[in-house]
């Protein structure tokens, strides 16, 4: 599986924060659900981040929540699949390339870069992708808020 | 979903975001449907058995998934340094497309790589039909009250 895959240093910490994550009580919620509402909370962000840049850095702040909280919940459950896996990468992908049509120069650029890298990944079983919307969010609050 | 619903929604995203979305008109009924073409293949090859196999993920061809999205962005990267705001429109319109279908069925998210028929279970399938033509008429009342005219 590609998740089982991926880089050592981001196992370590996933191991680290895991150790105390996984103590809190958690919903039993489909992951994919989880994942599929990152791209919901996109596509609002790209509808409000006009009129309100604090409610948009929010959105943003909340669809990231969202993508971490579903591997946490499917690690929880033993819920980690294949498809799951799919489903996250895949969600993680739309999500970005809603994110960055406003912003567009160099941020699609990036997106287009990273879908690349996924699509290597999966056929590799190697988990490398840029963590764009991280970035974009420390870029976002230093410019717009 | 429908090509309607997608056409809709590409619509009143593109209002929202850029704004005067009746000037894109044409492009965003065009890339908001395009992808949907392949279905057209897939009828030609069940011929007469089309209800009992539906629109599956195996009426998607590869530009249906993340293949034609990275190709989709690829595109849209380069052509952007001619038209950078047309080619916004493009890519929002196409890539709601990609979510859209992504988040209501069952899609194959790595083929050609792989055949694994991924499906969020957001809304269940047997009440899949009835979401849509609610869906469908939704956007459409919504794309009414932001006056946008329908004349291409």
């Amino acid at each position: 599986m590609v998740e089982g895959n991926k880089l050592e240093f981001v196992k370590k910490i996933r191991y680290i924060t895991d150790y105390f994550l996984l103590k809190i009580p958690l919903p039993r919620i489909n992951p994919n659900i989880i994942s599929g509402l990152s791209i919901l909370t996109s596509l609002i962000f790209i509808l409000v981040v006009k009129h309100s840049s604090a409610l948009g850095c929010a959105l943003l702040v909340m669809t990231l929540f969202l993508d971490w909280l579903d591997g946490l919940v499917a690690r929880r459950y033993n819920l980690s699949s294949e498809e799951g896996y799919m489903v996250d990468v895949t969600s993680d992908r739309l999500s970005e390339g809603i994110i960055f049509i406003p912003f567009f120069v160099a941020w699609f650029y990036l997106f287009a870069l990273n879908n690349i890298l996924t699509i290597y990944s999966f056929t590799r079983k190697r988990h490398v992708v840029l963590p764009l919307r991280h970035i974009f969010l420390v870029y976002f609050i230093i410019n717009y808020l | 979903m429908n090509p309607l619903a997608h056409f809709l929604l590409g619509l009143l995203v593109v209002d929202i975001v850029f704004g005067n979305a009746e000037r894109f008109l044409f492009y965003i009924l065009i890339f908001s449907v395009l992808i949907d073409l392949d279905h057209i293949i897939y009828i030609s090859s069940v011929k007469g058995d089309l209800f009992r196999q539906k629109f599956g993920s195996g009426s998607r061809s590869r530009f249906h998934e993340l293949y034609g999205l990275t190709l989709l962005s690829l595109g849209i990267s380069i052509l952007s340094v001619h038209d950078l705001i047309l080619m916004q429109v493009i890519g929002l319109s196409s890539i709601l497309h990609y979510a859209s279908d992504f988040l209501s069925g069952k899609t194959r998210p790595f083929y050609p790589f792989s055949e694994k028929e991924v499906f969020l279970h957001i809304c269940p399938q047997k009440y899949r039909l009835h979401a849509e033509i609610v869906l469908t008429i939704l956007l459409g009342v919504m794309v009414w009250l932001r006056g946008i005219s329908w004349s291409l």
